[in-house]
């Protein structure tokens, strides 16, 4: 039953990409985490979650949605922003992650204080400095709403939005955010060829980052510490915070490194514009401590030319066509063709 | 596929036939004294503890002969709401004539529904029994103040759950009963007595503390007597 869900997940992805080749790509990728049997993949539910994803009501006060922190354009992040920001201008305390992939992961925020897809979006629409609202007053907004009552029918034949049908649609939109057709995927697949600087800097990457930026996801998916002096004002512990835990200090997600280039500034607070910076980390940058990963003990040695082939190849992780794909953004044809409240 | 229809359509005449219900009711005492659905406020002579919102949950209720296990509920999930005085009150259909002498109930909601993402009806999280910034249903929440004479009002907050070790403040409830309307009541002054209420109290993530008030907690039901 699972295995059938799974290939119309994918049969889903396929139908909602505009891209020609390589569809078999993520059917090749390990096996999803998310348990698609409990939220099989409707399109209705998705022009659901989408329209909620694109809506200002899950704030407080109408004016911040999750597209105002996760932009389509940017690889659904927030962009030159180094921390999050809010409602009433507020400022968080972390990097807004990038979303694509998100069936693949096993628990969500730097600190992975999340378990599930569905349970994420609690956490911005209740924290007092990104959304400050609770899904209690998210529901009764919804409820009230025409537009909402419609759709909700369409997706699940039955006009009352609930807490877990609201979940449930968010999930299916983030679901379709999959990212797989970049210039490595194509190379992957035989299609196209890296160049000599893309090769060079390929060969670099599998020596002294892919243990942890596993490919293809190019995340392991776990927390590490990769020796970031701490911020003085932030304090941020990581992990640390949620499994009370002293030797998970300082340890974050490692980040999925796919469409870097559109995902700046990087780390869990933001502090290093370029991918230059990120280089020079890891070759002179690392602070020692106790929790430090083991992979990081030893010194990375990479010559100035070194970092620019790595860099390069990382620009091959770019999926223009996931950045542009019209059917990720703002959604005004579903809009325009419900009830206006 | 028509055979099985129609045996099971058999099974399900058959059972119900028998369906028996059981009544299961909560209560919570302070001081022997059995507190108000809406608005709890407990006096003795200095103090005056005032109790704004009780809730926890009950999760998979099961029926027991002799310590053997004949019948457990189905999709047991009950939210113990005591400002809606129908949630305190359970019917549980067994399907079957039963015979038992206790019953098994957790305190709580178990790991893997934990895990499980969004769920519906008295699991949803629009019930506020639900952690926004970790995942996780808060088993047991009790919020309210106490007011001193000649001094400010402390304010506590418990919200006590957690599904992972070694914080998993999941607790299994066995009471012993002989009655079809199963009357039960959570005795809080044992503990209240852990706590110092001289202090705010706010205790809203899985810890040591809160495994150790669950499990205070669900020591102190007791079945009331019919007299």
């Amino acid at each position: 039953m699972n295995k059938y869900l799974y290939i119309l997940f994918f049969l889903f992805i396929t139908a909602f990409t505009t891209r020609e080749s390589n569809l078999s790509n993520p059917s090749l990728w390990p096996k999803p985490t998310y348990d698609f049997s409990k939220n099989p993949i409707e399109k209705n539910k998705v022009n659901l979650g989408r329209v909620l994803f694109y809506d200002p009501i899950l704030s407080e006060n109408n004016s911040i949605s999750c597209e105002s922190c996760h932009s389509p354009y940017s690889a659904f992040t927030h962009i030159d922003h180094a921390l999050s920001h809010g409602i009433y201008d507020s400022i968080g305390t972390r990097n807004s992650p990038a979303l694509m992939n998100l069936a693949w992961k096993k628990s969500f925020m730097w600190d992975g204080a999340i378990n599930n897809l569905d349970m994420q979006a609690l956490a911005p629409i209740s924290h007092p400095l990104e959304m400050g609202s609770s899904i209690k007053n998210v529901v009764i907004k919804l409820q009230a709403s025409k537009k909402y009552r419609q759709l909700y029918f369409h997706a699940y034949g039955d006009s009352i939005p609930t807490g877990e049908k609201t979940l449930k649609a968010i999930s299916q939109f983030l679901l379709t955010l999959v990212s797989a057709n970049s210039k490595y995927d194509k190379v992957m697949s035989g299609t196209e060829q890296f160049s000599v600087q893309e090769k060079n800097g390929y060969a670099l990457f599998q020596k002294n980052c892919s243990s942890c930026h596993r490919e293809p996801l190019f995340t392991n998916d776990e927390f590490v510490n990769n020796g970031l002096l701490e911020n003085p004002i932030l304090k941020d512990k990581g992990r640390m915070h949620i499994s009370l835990d002293s030797t998970d200090a300082f340890k974050f997600k490692t980040p999925t490194l796919r469409n870097i280039e559109y995902t700046f500034p990087y780390m869990h607070d933001g502090r290093f514009k370029k991918l230059s910076e990120v280089m020079n980390h890891y070759t002179t940058g690392i602070i020692q401590s106790k929790t430090l990963a083991p992979e990081l003990n030893e010194k990375i040695q990479l010559t100035e030319n070194e970092k620019v082939d790595i860099i390069s190849f990382l620009l091959t992780l770019s999926d223009k066509e996931f950045v542009f794909n019209s059917n990720h953004t703002y959604p005004k044809e579903i809009i325009s063709s419900v009830a206006k409240d | 596929m028509k055979k099985y229809c129609v045996l099971l359509a058999l099974l399900l005449s058959h059972t119900w036939s028998d369906a028996q219900r059981v009544n299961i009711s909560f209560n919570a005492t302070l001081d022997g004294k059995e507190l108000l659905h809406d608005l709890v406020l407990v006096k003795n002579e200095r103090d005056t503890l005032q109790i704004n919102q009780l809730k926890f949950y009950i999760s998979k209720i099961q029926f027991l002969k002799d310590d053997e296990l004949v019948f457990t509920a189905l999709n047991s999930y009950h939210l113990i709401d005591f400002s809606l005085p129908a949630s305190t009150s359970l019917s549980i259909k067994t399907f079957r004539s039963i015979s038992y002498n206790s019953i098994r109930f957790y305190l709580g909601i178990d790991s893997l529904t934990n895990v499980s993402g969004a769920l519906g009806g008295e699991l949803d999280p629009t019930h506020g029994m639900y952690w926004t910034w970790q995942s996780g249903y808060i088993n047991f929440k009790m919020e309210g103040q106490v007011n001193r004479k000649d001094e400010p009002s402390k304010e506590f907050q418990f919200h006590l759950g957690g599904y992972q070790q070694p914080f998993n403040a999941l607790q299994k409830v066995e009471l012993d009963v002989s009655d079809e309307d199963i009357k039960l009541a959570l005795n809080l002054n044992p503990f209240l007595k852990l706590i110092n209420l001289s202090f705010d109290h706010h205790i809203m993530s899985p810890s040591t503390k809160a495994v150790e008030l669950s499990e205070m907690l669900a020591k102190n039901f007791k079945v009331k007597t019919n007299e």
